[in-house]
């Protein structure tokens, strides 16, 4: 797997670890139990946010000539995908467990993706009432970044800064 | 003991209580073990100066079968050391078995040597990082350093020892 920590043990591959290499290893290790805390608070909510998701996509399925309800495992597998993201401290993890499968579904199944990202600024609006203020700053880069890569359908384009939305379900 | 290794494989799914746990305990030790690191980077040339003083005792012929063997055997323990210490920091035995250990012991079986060579050999280099750090840094080190011992030396006898 691809994160900046798998990386940077393979770049020292061959000799010890440089005293930044080592320090940024034992910042992330502290930050573990938050992150764990946070992680164990998505999932504790995650069945009710996958239900929010369906019921959200559900008017748009119609239009789009699907189901009613076409995506809940792949609600729930994103939300547990954004939970190892923010858990590994790597938002670019998620162009490849959520954005870019999620894309090729848009595109397979000729519906917009951008109505997707929406769907991610939607359960981040929920989600986050339901969080404390830490676990909300721990996953607001996360479902942003969701949100932002559906949404500008072009990594490239993707900038790092969170969207106004995000900004503003931090003070909720 | 595969604790941040253990974040690789939760893509569809949270992490366990015991992995939890186990996370959380290593977080609470993580300074401990950066310290362990750099006591041990400062007397790594200690520990393997005095291992291979004695293994030279045990194995006076050793040299005559390897050519620049002792200065060979340095570089072995002390690149052993670094990942040992690499893999504590890390709490993850395989990583250490896989980054290493493995592709070693295949080196040191092609050397035609004994299993009671690596065995006495390994185990004067666990007995002088005993005398030469703190326990707790001992602690740390000492499950890496019986598993380097037990893998090492659990290989054939050789048809023509060469120690």
């Amino acid at each position: 797997m691809d994160n900046w920590l798998n990386r940077l043990i393979a770049q020292s591959n061959g000799r010890p670890f440089t005293m930044d290499e080592a320090e940024r290893i034992a910042e992330f290790a502290e930050s573990l139990p938050d992150r764990l805390a946070a992680a164990k608070k998505l999932e504790d909510s995650q069945k009710w946010l996958a239900k929010q998701l369906s019921d959200a996509v559900a008017p748009k399925a119609h239009g789009w000539g699907l189901p009613k309800d076409p995506f809940t495992n792949d609600f729930t597998q994103t939300l547990s995908a954004i939970a190892q993201a923010m858990l590994l401290d790597d938002p670019k993890l998620l162009d490849h467990t959520v954005i870019a499968p999620f894309e090729a579904l848009a595109e397979a199944l000729d519906i917009p993706a951008d109505e997707l990202g929406e769907l991610y600024t939607m359960a981040w609006q929920a989600l986050s009432r339901r969080l404390d203020v830490k676990s909300v700053s721990l996953f607001l880069p996360y479902f942003s970044y969701t949100a932002r890569g559906l949404q500008a359908n072009d990594f490239d384009s993707m900038v790092e800064t969170p969207m106004p939305i995000f900004d503003e379900a931090v003070t909720v | 003991m595969l604790t941040l290794a253990t974040l690789n494989t939760l893509r569809d799914r949270y992490p366990t209580v015991e992995e939890r746990d186990g996370m959380i305990e290593y977080a609470s030790t993580v300074r401990a073990r950066l310290t362990a690191v750099q006591e041990l980077d400062k007397v790594e040339r200690d520990v393997i100066e005095l291992t291979l003083q004695k293994t030279k005792i045990l194995y006076p012929n050793f040299v005559r079968y390897h050519a620049a063997g002792w200065e060979k055997g340095y570089r072995d323990m002390q690149l052993l050391l670094q990942y040992m210490a690499k893999a504590m920091y890390l709490d993850d035995a395989k990583y250490y078995d896989d980054a290493v250990l493995i592709w070693v012991r295949s080196i040191f079986k092609s050397l035609n040597f004994t299993p009671k060579f690596l065995r006495d050999s390994y185990t004067i280099l666990k007995d002088a990082v005993r005398a030469k750090v703190k326990p707790r840094t001992f602690a740390l080190m000492e499950p890496y350093l019986t598993h380097t011992i037990d893998y090492l030396s659990d290989i054939p006898e050789p048809f023509r020892p060469e120690v």
